[in-house]
């Protein structure tokens, strides 16, 4: 997969690696504002308070707050 | 050309397709398929096989690479998992200590908030059973979703710890922002019942990071646009997810008529988990209107 798009991206190594770089950056940088932030709430690993709905370990046993 | 594809695919030793080098005891090898005695004929010959070995050997690179795509990918989703991780754990925090710092500033900005004259001293501390500290128990003095109660200091944790405490426990909204959440529908500080607060232990500025820490005795103090109410750590409890009973006006009292002014804390434990619910309580000690002057156990040592 990497190897296909370093041999098919055009322009010497250098641009490629400086190309690819900006393409990792963008990645990150998506993950980091928006994706990340919208799976969060749906993984069960920061709920801290009781009678809590979804929060794993409850079901009809739970109460509103 | 007259290079050995074997060099380039090699084959398990025991390959009835030999090598160059397994030619020349080609009567030991038992009798194989036509490729075979084709390669005996010409040894170290021909280089590129039967129509049958090569369309072997060209499957044999597809699937290669089928897997190590599958292989590239799989390596990609472990560093998106890594990634997230370092977010959750470095980034969130880094966010959300920024926006608890802002609605902090706004906060004590605020033109009701009292600030303890600079030379006044330190100010007489009101025990509650003598003097119940003057709250306004009306529910209009009950903030909005997302409005301030006041902030926490917990020397224990720091005399620079100082926490906005708001209304509601909305994940997203407030906890994910660094504050500590107020349990809609408990008591407000300072009030006869439970004042129950949760917020985050190890993520998004984790606030409770460092609840196990504190002692039977330790102060929660939690500080209004007027007052100081000082609660005192008096028990501590880990819980299934939904003990709403910790946050009950006497705690773990169903039904109970409350006399006691008590703080809660909830957070996640076991750390970096969700499984259970860590627990304080405390009991308020006394109270300080700070026009009075300063908390001394919140002024440093210099």
């Amino acid at each position: 997969m990497y190897g296909w798009l370093w041999r098919h991206a055009p322009g010497p190594w250098w641009i490629k690696v400086v190309m690819f770089a900006a393409v990792v950056a963008a990645i990150v940088a998506i993950c980091f504002t928006t994706f990340f932030p919208w799976v969060s709430p749906l993984l069960p690993f920061n709920h801290v308070t009781v009678g809590e709905e979804g929060s794993g370990t409850t079901n009809e046993t739970t109460v509103e707050e | 050309m007259t290079q050995d594809p074997d060099q380039f695919f090699p084959r398990p030793r025991w390959s009835p397709v030999g090598s160059g080098a397994a030619a020349g005891v080609a009567t030991a090898t038992p009798p194989g398929p036509t490729a075979t005695l084709d390669r005996l004929g010409a040894p170290g010959g021909t280089a590129r096989g039967t129509r049958r070995e090569r369309t072997e050997r060209r499957k044999r690179r597809h699937g290669a690479a089928v897997i190590g795509g599958i292989g590239e990918m799989l390596i990609t989703l472990g560093l998106l998992l890594g990634l997230y991780v370092v977010w959750e754990l470095v980034w969130t925090d880094v966010e959300a200590n920024a926006e608890a710092r802002e609605i902090r500033r706004e906060i004590v900005e605020d033109r009701t908030w009292v600030e303890p004259p600079v030379d006044s001293g330190f100010a007489p501390l009101h025990d509650p059973a003598v003097e119940p500290p003057p709250v306004d128990d009306s529910p209009l003095a009950t903030p909005a979703f997302g409005e301030s109660w006041g902030t926490l200091h917990v020397p224990r944790w720091g005399l620079e710890y100082n926490v906005p405490i708001v209304e509601d426990t909305d994940r997203v909204k407030i906890l994910n922002k660094g504050l500590i959440g107020h349990y809609v529908g408990t008591e407000g500080p300072g009030r006869v019942g439970n004042f129950a607060t949760s917020a985050h232990r190890t993520t998004y500025g984790k606030p409770y990071n460092r609840v196990a820490e504190l002692e039977d005795g330790d102060s929660l103090i939690v500080e209004t646009a007027q007052y100081f109410f000082v609660y005192k750590v008096y028990g501590r409890e880990i819980v299934y997810p939904d003990a709403v009973r910790v946050i009950l006006p006497v705690p773990n009292e169903e039904g109970a008529t409350p006399t006691q002014r008590i703080m809660t804390l909830t957070t996640c434990h076991p750390m970096f988990s969700a499984k259970q619910r860590y627990v304080i309580w405390g009991e308020m000690a006394y109270w300080v209107d700070k026009s009075e002057g300063q908390l001394e156990e919140l002024v440093g040592e210099g």
